[in-house]
């Protein structure tokens, strides 16, 4: 496997059994590789599988079978805490509703992964406050996040979410909840982050214009990827 | 995360509600405060007791005249009047005595000059400041030769001397008629203040015992007999003595009773501490009760917490919380609450100590190692009653919370 290779999932399968309920197969056998510095945008319709996938590549959840590789480790069979130390130190998440903690101020959201990683203060509050600023929101560092639109919300969580320098950042529909011109924004400069830093980008979204930004669009259907492609026109 | 993170960030939560917090302090709160000012006063009132032991003299054992029956009509206790000068000077050959003096007491008019009052007048030995443990303010005290003269002179207590020498002046070398009999005033004592059960003790005139019999009462016998042991560990061992010696002089027949009893102060005491002992552990089950309540009051509202931020726990998971972080920082939030309620529980049961001892004027006082307990003990329900709210949070599934509404 090569090192440039930074998600390898072989054979993925994900089974949900409830008593009671009949047996639902989310995942079907799913094998994709995502190496450094790609913008993968997954497409699906609803039940698809696609956001059963992201949680397993998120290691929020694990999958009933097959393996998946996280920059050439195998983390298919990790106990909680050290999926929550890798999803501390290598991933990074964005939601479509931003959650940001309400009541703290944006800095203080943006600080929350390094808490966890144990950073000391003086350094949090640094890197904190250039993240902010890389995403244009520096002025808002001591907001709280009811007085922020919903576009510097969401700029805010991408600093967050890369405030820890991860490998691979999640992005769960983070247009979903914004106007045209704020979703155009944010994806910009996820964009810019790929073109310019490598970003690895692992993007789920239902809008086909927001996919574009993507370099490449995978679409899954009843738990198994359908098409695996590279976007052919990027919408600037 | 270092302890002070934590505390800050369990602050942090605990400040975006400040109303609810305090409300879920409230029974910690009122426990707290509680205890302290249940101890204060138990503490108190043990403090009043002793003192009022040790004011009345050290090592105190009182004889008292027992119950006659004449003509089948019981008299109550020291009707009988049995006790002689004679019984004290035998009861102070008693190895472990250290004084003895006799009693004899009267409410007689006193006059001097033109002023009269309505008075105490008691006549004692000259061992009777030591007994009582008192002290002379002025003058000099009755002498074993004014006792064996019969001599007719006196010392005053401090509310005697206002009454009767209300200009200020010296009142020794002045002459005292008590019931017409002239006493002259050689010694001053000094002021002691209310007994136990509020008696001015200062409302009295001193004269030798055989002066009070001889000229005032003129009786043979005497009210009580006052002894002082030479230790407080002496005082039962005494107590027997001096029993055995009275029956015999009284001639008393095995079976029959005794026509005295002596007493002994430090019962007194130890059925007052006692006392105040129960009342105090009935009060601090109390307190206890309610700060189970308060407990129980924290884990409801932790529970409503968990519940309400439950995306937000899902959150801390996904950005890569380990679930003993996530047990932490719930947990920390019950400590602090429960904490903090019991420190604001120690400010306003001192404050509620102050405020009762500025009102009743009793004795009380807050022990330090009170205050460490009740804050220790409010720390330990915030654990205790912090646990399985804090639990249920740090094993939320990441997806589920995330996707709570």
């Amino acid at each position: 496997m090569s090192d440039s290779v930074i998600v390898s999932v072989k054979n993925l399968t994900k089974i949900y059994e409830t008593e009671g309920a009949p047996r639902v197969t989310a995942l079907n056998g799913v094998s994709i590789n995502i190496s450094l510095g790609e913008f993968v945008a997954v497409m699906g319709p609803s039940g698809s599988g696609k956001s059963t996938f992201m949680n397993i590549v998120g290691l929020l959840d694990q999958a009933t079978s097959g393996e998946y590789w996280l920059e050439g480790k195998n983390v298919s069979r990790l106990n909680a805490d050290e999926r929550a130390d890798l999803r501390c130190q290598r991933l990074g998440f964005i939601f479509q509703a931003y959650n940001l903690l309400a009541r703290t101020s944006a800095i203080e959201n943006v600080e929350l992964p390094m808490l966890y990683a144990r950073v000391g203060a003086v350094e949090r509050r640094r890197a904190a406050q250039a993240a902010l600023e890389q995403m244009g929101v520096g002025d808002q560092a001591q907001k709280l996040p009811n007085q922020l639109s919903g576009g510097q919300q969401q700029r805010i969580a991408i600093a967050r979410a890369l405030v820890n320098s991860p490998s691979l950042v999640l992005a769960d529909e983070p247009t979903g909840a914004l106007d045209s011109k704020n979703s155009h924004d944010v994806m910009q400069r996820f964009r810019a982050l790929n073109d310019e830093r490598g970003l690895t980008v692992l993007l789920v979204t239902h809008d086909p214009s927001m996919a574009l930004y993507a370099k490449r669009i995978v679409r899954f259907e009843d738990g198994q990827v359908i098409s695996d492609a590279p976007t052919t026109g990027v919408s600037a | 995360m270092s302890l002070f993170a934590v505390v800050n960030l369990a602050l942090h939560a605990l400040l975006r509600n400040v109303s609810r917090s305090l409300l879920t302090m409230l029974g910690i709160i009122i426990g707290v405060s509680a205890v302290i000012i249940t101890i204060a006063i138990g503490v108190g009132a043990q403090n009043f007791v002793q003192q009022q032991i040790t004011g009345l003299g050290s090592n105190l054992l009182v004889i008292v005249p027992g119950s006659v029956t004449q003509v089948g009509v019981r008299t109550g206790a020291g009707g009988a009047s049995t006790l002689t000068p004679a019984d004290g000077l035998s009861v102070a050959s008693v190895p472990g005595v250290a004084a003895v003096s006799p009693i004899v007491s009267l409410h007689t008019q006193v006059i001097a000059g033109g002023n009269n009052w309505q008075t105490t007048v008691t006549g004692v030995a000259p061992t009777f400041t030591f007994i009582r443990a008192w002290s002379l303010e002025r003058g000099s005290f009755l002498s074993q030769s004014d006792t064996n003269a019969i001599a007719k002179v006196c010392v005053l207590g401090q509310t005697v001397i206002s009454n009767l020498f209300p200009d200020g002046n010296s009142p020794i070398g002045k002459t005292v008629l008590i019931t017409n009999v002239p006493f002259t005033v050689i010694g001053t004592l000094s002021a002691k203040g209310q007994s136990g059960i509020g008696q001015d003790q200062d409302d009295t005139v001193l004269i030798p015992y055989t002066s009070a019999m001889e000229r005032l009462t003129g009786l043979t016998t005497v009210n009580i007999i006052l002894v002082s042991a030479l230790t407080a560990d002496d005082v039962p061992v005494v107590q027997n003595r001096i029993t055995n010696i009275l029956k015999q002089r009284h001639r008393i027949v095995l079976g029959s009773s005794n026509d005295f009893n002596v007493r002994n102060l430090q019962d007194i005491a130890q059925t007052a501490a006692a006392t105040t002992g129960a009342l105090q552990a009935l009060l601090a089950g109390v307190a206890a009760v309610s700060l189970i309540v308060g407990g129980i009051g924290i884990m409801n509202i932790m529970l409503v917490s968990v519940t309400e931020r439950t995306r937000e726990i899902g959150l801390r998971m996904s950005l890569g919380a380990r679930s003993q972080v996530i047990l932490e920082q719930f947990l920390t939030e019950s400590i602090v609450l429960s904490v903090l309620g019991g420190i604001i529980g120690v400010l306003i049961g001192v404050i509620g100590v102050i405020a009762i001892a500025l009102i009743t004027g009793w004795p009380v006082a807050v022990p330090p190692q009170a205050v460490v307990l009740a804050v220790a003990f409010s720390a330990a329900v915030g654990i205790f009653f912090g646990y399985y709210p804090a639990r249920k949070a740090a094993h939320l599934n990441p997806i589920d919370a995330l996707h709570a509404e």
